[in-house]
């Protein structure tokens, strides 16, 4: 564009900047196209949290099942409506899952057998006495929950919380 | 009509015809005119085309299947809005008002039969459109999209099924439900928190009975009406029903 | 194009009543029906469907008087019931849950939901529309008659089959 310039040359310079202005627009039409997408995305993935209680009207994953006494050496004590079972032997006590790991029912503890010690009646799975699989669909063992005694001398167990070390509560 | 000719004892000898051209939006014309009109001038009946292809009336070619998933569709919504009257979504009630229904309901029993019955029956009925859509090669181009529609209508008919299972709240709908939501816990990454959102919580309880009510009498519904609309609407701008190309 | 053409040919003529509009390609005269052989939807085909509506409607009602739907004890949590099942259509799957988790719960329905989402943008050939079983798509109707019989297969297995403790027995 300095002196001398011709219309020849005057006319790609219109058109480079006819193509600038296009890249420009076509940027700021990008740029909101994403910053609305984004803000309408994010909003409605926010609200999403909606949909997820934060109150739970359920019993307490943690919770006493009883004196250390109600358990001798030697029983398995199933806790009725919390799906547990309490097993104590002479090296310890834990708290076995009795909710089969395959779909969900709840397995029957077979009494008198060296072998299996949890039946699921729904679908069959088999789980050893400590709760490994033995047989049938289960994909994975029943999972022990953390135990431990409060001052009072009673026995509470957190279903929140698996003992992943299958560590007994010594007592 | 001009103001000179105007008389209150005309307005009422026309009443009758008046009254009817306000309807229906048209003054009597040929046969011919009057079927057209019957199909276009109707909001309902104007997804249709004024005329078909012969080739849709060929019972032994479409079996009527997606007709019947349609009408199965209408008796489920007409049947389940009259037994909402005598239903609460929750744990207390719910199956109680299962046995009013059956005891002392008139017609409780019929009602809740025929919901029941429809809702299999369209499973049914959809899975096998399915099929007849497939075998007759009705999927392919220019089709494309009706069949996508399809397949999602088809899930939705699935999902609708499943949460009225709930509902009733007896040993069979708990159990079902429960070993059916964790079956969708066994997605990988997310299945343990669909299972949590579609639940409510973690087990099968009052908030998992609500949530499987709003789906299945709001939200699903809507969304079946929703693409029942664009199925139906699809079929006409697709070219109507497909048929072989002609000899 | 082609009308443009023949108005030259055949030249306009005062004295003549007639004139030619269009050719049209056909290897017959059609007769009694029109040339694309529809017909009015009200009556032929409105009536069939409020037929259709009637049937329906009858054979849910007969059902409906004669079967009662289930209706088993209130819902216990304590208390499983054995063997405890899906809905029907959702059987099939349980059973290939039985199996194998993964194969039952994440494989097989994703990849049936995927492949018959994608199945018309796979299977682009333009053979074998508005034909039944056609013999141009012996390959397609094989792997979907696979596919249907797998599945009824399945939801038999696990609807009829499957006894307590998830046993096959003999449903009779």
């Amino acid at each position: 564009m300095e002196s001398g310039s011709s219309n020849v040359t005057a006319l790609p310079l219109k058109a480079a900047g006819e193509a600038a202005d296009e890249n420009r627009r076509g940027f700021v039409k990008k740029f909101t196209l994403s910053a609305l997408l984004l803000g309408i995305g994010g909003s409605v993935l926010q609200f999403g949290r909606f949909l997820k209680p934060n109150v739970l009207y359920e019993p307490s994953q943690t919770f006493k099942v009883g004196e250390l006494s109600k358990f001798p050496y030697g029983s398995r004590t199933v806790i009725e409506g919390r799906g547990i079972e309490i097993v104590r032997e002479k090296d310890g006590i834990h708290a076995v899952s009795l909710v089969c790991t395959h779909l969900g029912c709840l397995v029957k503890p077979v009494d008198n057998d060296s072998e299996i010690g949890y039946a699921c009646p729904c679908h069959g799975s088999t789980f050893a006495l400590k709760g490994e699989v033995l047989g049938g669909p289960a994909p994975k063992d029943l999972p022990w929950y953390e135990v431990y005694v409060d001052n009072s001398g009673t026995l509470v167990v957190d279903t929140s919380k698996v003992n992943q070390k299958r560590t007994k509560l010594v007592v | 009509m001009n103001d000179a000719t105007y008389s209150v004892k005309d307005a009422i000898k026309q009443l009758p015809t008046n009254i009817k051209q306000s309807f229906t939006r048209r003054e009597a014309g040929t046969a011919e005119q009057e079927q057209a009109a019957t199909v276009f001038g109707n909001l309902f009946l104007h997804l249709h085309p004024v005329r078909v292809h012969a080739n849709a009336l060929r019972p032994s070619y479409t079996m009527g299947l997606g007709l019947i998933s349609f009408f199965l569709f209408l008796i489920l919504v007409v049947s389940g809005i009259l037994v909402m009257f005598y239903y609460t979504p929750s744990t207390e009630l719910a199956y109680r008002n299962m046995k009013d229904l059956e005891f002392a309901v008139s017609f409780g029993i019929v009602l809740r039969n025929i919901h029941r019955w429809s809702a299999h029956a369209m499973v049914a009925m959809v899975f096998l459109h399915m099929c007849r859509v497939f075998y007759t090669g009705a999927y392919k181009a220019p089709r494309e999209f009706n069949w996508v529609i399809g397949v999602c209508l088809l899930l939705v008919t699935l999902f609708l099924s499943f949460t009225g299972y709930l509902l009733p709240w007896d040993q069979l709908a708990f159990w079902a439900v429960t070993v059916g939501s964790n079956i969708a816990s066994y997605m990988p990454w997310i299945g343990d928190k669909i299972r949590f959102l579609m639940l409510g919580g973690n087990e099968v309880g009052q908030m998992a009975l609500l949530r499987f009510y709003v789906m299945h009498v709001a939200l699903l519904p809507l969304v079946a009406v929703v693409l029942v609309g664009v199925h139906f609407w699809r079929i006409r701008k697709d070219g109507g029903l497909s048929r072989p190309t002609e000899e | 194009m082609q009308l443009a053409r023949k108005e030259e040919i055949f030249a306009k003529d005062g004295n003549k009543t007639y004139s030619l509009m269009a050719i049209v390609e056909g290897e017959s005269l059609h007769v009694e029906r029109g040339p694309e052989n529809t017909v009015q939807t009200w009556p032929h085909l409105m009536v069939r469907e409020l037929l259709l509506f009637l049937v329906v409607l009858l054979a849910i009602l007969g059902v409906s008087l004669l079967f009662n739907a289930p209706l088993e004890e209130a819902a216990n949590p304590l208390h499983s019931t054995n063997p405890a099942k899906a809905p029907w259509y959702f059987v099939g799957i349980q059973e290939l849950v039985s199996y194998s988790a993964f194969l039952g719960g994440i494989l097989v329905p994703a990849a049936i939901v995927v492949g018959l989402l994608l199945l018309p943008y796979l299977d682009r050939s333009p053979k074998g529309i508005g034909v039944w079983f056609s013999a141009d798509r012996k390959l397609a109707n094989t792997l979907f008659t696979v596919f249907v019989v797998a599945m009824v297969v399945l939801i038999f297995i696990g609807q009829f089959l499957r006894g307590p403790n998830w046993i096959i027995r003999w449903p009779w």
